[in-house]
């Protein structure tokens, strides 16, 4: 894949660093019934970096449907923080990321929604460097001064590290899964405790 | 499956002289029927002080309707989103309470072990299976804390009525009367109570030495409280009406208020009915106004069925709970599969119009829809003890009644009413023993939604 070079990493590290407040509060389910309207908001990003406004197809990822709304609320907030990190930096580039944009916005933060929140991304730094690295690998760049190859190798580095956690993480949950399903196999066999009432 | 027998010290990790002298008793009367379990309380010094503490917080005020959500609320949010699996799976990202999914008896079935927190030492868990109203083998992870709860709360309970739970090692405080076809029975003794018995006897079984030896081992046991379903309630009614308990206590199915009036009368006292469940025991109890919670510890909302929005005070919908109690299994937005409105009074919240099942849909000879709720308002005067009703796909209705014979044609009557002169109703006698729990409403012809904001 070709990959342009994009803006600097240190420079999309310290503006991430600096995210205001406003980008990463909570989102309303209902935009009408908050101060905060996230689709408002990408399609001023669209405005600003495209040139034309998200078209009415494209909206449905960020319009709340009663269902999973923790998964919901979060991804959200990534794309307001995204939107933040990339409005300056990328410019004005009419055609150039938009429907790369559109699938990190919706695909992409969906599932990296499953594992981090912007806090964990701003906060922890092995995070806020990879997190920077896939929005730029999404869009079909590279950070400034570093080849397609060591942008891919410095990402599989970090990417590796958070994997590493990640399967720890997942093997804990699993043995304790485990301890918890063969305690139940020996407790189902036992005498439990009198019960006073029927339900 | 033979379950494995507990030792002695470990069912009753405190038992004193006086209260074993009270488990002989209670197992080798003349009339005793032969046991088939054994069960203790398992309440060790540590579980005991919990439950100590338990009983302390119940001083606490109840949720009013006034106020915001309970204090507790967001601290046990957070120690479930930060410790449970499920909860840190589906709640991660809600900031507040109100965001949180609901869960419900589908996710108990897949993976009871992810209600289970990271950090709850797994020594003292019990499995009690149960079978639910699906048939499906369900199983519920508890701890000897939630069984005694269950005690207190009833103290509690009972209190509001003027009666007060006994305890010492010299009487029976609890008979728990069943009508089944077959049932773990046992006697047992509480610490919490200081010794004072526990009996649960089947009085189906042909466990006793001859069929008098029900009444009259009742008779000598002399229970403070007797507890048990309507259908085992109206079997004792049968074999000992000459008891005189201090009160009834009947659960797990509809209790009609003239069923109740006829065992008050039977037994010259007060029927209680409470509303308990496996995954976290007694939740509340009937008042003249409705179903009053009976603890601080008891957070309720009513939903709907289908997606999870708050209704309005007053509405009917699912009922759906919060309550930190089962250490195995904290439950934080849990649907109970019961139904009901939840209406605010100057004393807190009251569960009204309650049934336990999801809304079912009849179709009347005129062709329009009726609910489940319609038909139990129209019988809801009437002293029978349990039916169920079932619509063919033809439209005629299958009654199956346990009353007495007189009032068949006046059920009948009332269900005309609502479905039309020309409704075919056929009416067979209700079998207590077909199933433990069994499904009141069923309709092949439950395709119509189910109006959720009747009167």
């Amino acid at each position: 894949m070709t990959r342009r070079e994009g803006p600097p990493l240190a420079d999309l590290l310290n503006r991430m660093v600096a995210t205001p407040a406003d980008f990463l509060r909570e989102i309303p389910l209902n935009p009408k019934l908050g101060d905060f309207n996230i689709l408002a908001l990408i399609n001023d990003l669209f405005l600003h970096i495209d040139g034309t406004p998200l078209k009415a197809h494209e909206t449905g990822i960020f319009i709340f449907k009663k269902q999973a709304v923790a998964a919901y609320r979060n991804h959200m907030r990534l794309a307001a923080f995204t939107a933040w990190l990339l409005f300056e930096p990328l410019g004005h580039q009419p055609g150039l990321f938009r429907q790369h944009l559109i699938e990190w916005l919706s695909k992409g933060l969906a599932e990296l929604g499953h594992w981090v929140t912007p806090e964990q991304v701003r906060l922890e730094s092995d995070r806020r460097e990879e997190f920077v690295r896939l929005c730029l690998r999404a869009l079909g760049l590279r950070p400034a001064g570093e080849s397609i190859h060591q942008a891919e190798d410095r990402l599989s580095t970090l990417d590796s590290a958070e994997r590493a956690r990640t399967v720890e993480k997942a093997r804990l949950a699993e043995q304790r899964a485990r301890e918890i399903r063969e305690a139940m196999a020996r407790k189902r066999a036992q005498e439990a405790a009198a019960t006073y009432g029927r339900e | 499956m033979q379950d494995l027998p507990c030792t002695e010290s470990e069912r009753y990790p405190w038992l004193t002289e006086p209260a074993k002298r009270n488990l002989l008793r209670m197992l080798e009367s003349v009339h005793a029927p032969t046991f088939n379990h054994q069960c203790g309380d398992r309440l060790d010094p540590k579980t005991r002080e919990q439950c100590a503490e338990f009983e302390k917080s119940l001083a606490g005020p109840l949720h009013r309707p006034s106020e915001p959500e309970p204090a507790w609320l967001n601290a046990f949010q957070t120690r479930c989103v930060e410790h449970v699996p499920i909860y840190r799976q589906l709640g991660r990202g809600a900031t507040r309470f109100s965001e949180l999914p609901t869960v419900g008896r589908k996710d108990l079935y897949d993976q009871p072990w992810a209600f289970v927190p990271d950090n709850q030492p797994l020594d003292d868990l019990m499995v009690y299976f149960t079978s639910g109203t699906t048939g499906r083998h369900l199983d519920i992870l508890s701890h000897p804390y939630v069984s005694t709860c269950y005690l207190i709360l009833l103290k509690k309970v009972l209190a509001e009525f003027g009666i007060r739970l006994k305890s010492g090692p010299d009487q029976v405080v609890i008979a728990l009367v069943c009508a089944q076809k077959s049932t773990y029975t046992y006697a047992s003794v509480s610490g919490y109570l200081d010794g004072a018995g526990f009996i649960k006897i089947n009085l189906n079984s042909s466990d006793w030495p001859e069929p008098e030896a029900i009444g009259a081992y009742l008779r000598d046991m002399n229970p403070q409280i007797i507890s048990g379903d309507p259908l085992a309630l109206a079997h004792l009614r049968h074999v000992a009406p000459a008891l005189r308990p201090d009160a009834l206590v009947s659960s797990a199915m509809t209790l009609s208020e003239p069923f109740a009036q006829a065992l008050t009368k039977t037994f010259e006292c007060p029927v209680l009915n409470v509303y308990s469940m496996n995954e976290c025991r007694l939740l509340a109890y009937q008042s003249q106004q409705g179903f009053r919670l009976a603890s601080p510890d008891v957070y309720m909302e009513i939903m709907d069925p289908d997606q999870d929005q708050v209704l309005q005070p007053g509405q009917w919908g699912e009922l759906v709970v919060t309550c930190p109690r089962n250490p195995f299994l904290p439950l934080l937005r849990y649907r109970t599969g019961d139904f009901g409105r939840l209406q605010p009074s100057d004393s807190g919240w009251l569960i009204q119009d309650f049934e336990g099942r999801p809304p079912v849909a009849f179709r009347t000879q005129q062709g329009t829809w009726i609910n489940n709720i319609d038909i139990s308002a129209k019988l809801r005067d009437l002293p029978w003890i349990q039916f169920t009703l079932h619509q063919k796909k033809s439209g005629d209705l299958v009654l199956e009644l346990l009353a007495e014979a007189h009032l068949i044609p006046k059920v009948t009557q009332r269900l005309k009413a609502l479905f039309g002169a020309g409704q075919k109703i056929q009416v067979k006698t209700f079998d207590p023993n077909a199933q433990a729990k069994p499904i009141q409403y069923s309709s092949v012809l439950d395709q119509q939604p189910v109006n959720l904001s009747f009167p």
